[in-house]
């Protein structure tokens, strides 16, 4: 025979779920997998989406950057904005975010060894 | 005559979350150790000291890692560079009783949150029977993964990992 218990005291917990800025997973979506035989393929899915209030807020951070007036959170927002104008307006494909990084990494090479080159000539004296 | 046409779309399978975790961790090390057909990602947790506390090493198949490619490059570039540097880590090697077990990942599930938190979960399913839901047809065939590990992370480790899996 047993007791139904009903005074019990259980721990009842709230939690407030962590607001998630990006995920590469759409859920539920059978569209987000797309097998055929060897080339299963699974499409990055972005969280946040560009809308008509952000466009205005890029354009003017954008206006005030070229004057060179942004604060430092200013321009934290705009890279935020930036990058997600990149991958919801005008995304790119992995092979072309991979060679832009090749690029950026050999332009700052490049402009590395420049600067190299003329602190060379500035701090010596040829004998 | 006439060449065969192709199907307008192909079968889709989706991914639901796992049920539950086999295994959950921190880390704050990460290191990427490639051979041949295969990558071994090792993740470690170290203390003030500089001890190893926690550790976690699974691996992706080339092929895996192309699959998700588009995926987690595309992800790469939504989260951005690491902002501090993740200090350099080698692993130590692991003992007889753990070369045993080296889970296999299919899918890598990544989020992050407030700029600071991050969060990579390792998938691994079953190719077979995947494909075996692909060929029912069925509309709205779904699969649960097994879920072999949940790893907590600082985002810029997540953001040094994901450069270092896929260089430039």
């Amino acid at each position: 025979m047993f007791a139904v218990v009903n005074d019990a005291v259980t721990s009842e917990v709230t939690i407030a779920p962590a607001v998630i800025a990006q995920s590469n997973f759409a859920g539920v979506s059978p569209e987000s997998f797309n097998l055929g035989g060897s080339d299963a393929a699974v499409e990055a899915v972005v969280t946040q989406h560009w809308s008509a209030e952000m466009a205005q807020r890029f354009k003017d951070l954008s206006r005030v950057e070229a004057l060179g007036e942004l604060t430092i959170q200013e321009l934290a927002e705009l890279e935020t904005l930036t990058r997600l104008r990149r991958s919801t307006k005008y995304p790119r494909t992995a092979d072309e975010i991979l060679w832009s990084r090749r690029q950026n990494s050999v332009t700052s090479g490049l402009v590395m060894a420049v600067q190299k080159y003329v602190e060379f000539h500035k701090a010596t004296n040829r004998p | 005559m006439a060449a065969p046409k192709k199907s307008a779309k192909p079968p889709v399978v989706g991914l639901r979350h796992p049920n539950q975790y086999v295994y959950s961790c921190m880390a704050n090390r990460y290191a990427i150790e490639r051979e041949e057909g295969f990558v071994l990602a090792h993740f470690g947790l170290v203390n003030h000291a500089n001890v190893l506390i926690d550790r976690l090493t699974v691996v992706f198949s080339d092929n895996t890692l192309e699959s998700l490619k588009e995926n987690l490059v595309k992800y790469s570039d939504e989260a951005g560079e690491p902002k501090k540097e993740i200090p350099k880590w080698v692993p130590p090697v692991r003992d007889s009783k753990e070369i045993s077990y080296i889970p296999v990942v299919d899918f890598l599930h990544l989020c992050n949150w407030n700029d600071t938190n991050a969060e990579m979960c390792f998938w691994s399913y079953s190719q077979g029977q995947m494909s075996d839901l692909s060929r029912m047809g069925g509309k709205n065939e779904f699969m649960v993964p097994w879920g072999i590990a949940l790893l907590r992370c600082p985002v810029d480790l997540q953001r040094a990992f994901l450069i270092e899996l896929y260089p430039a």
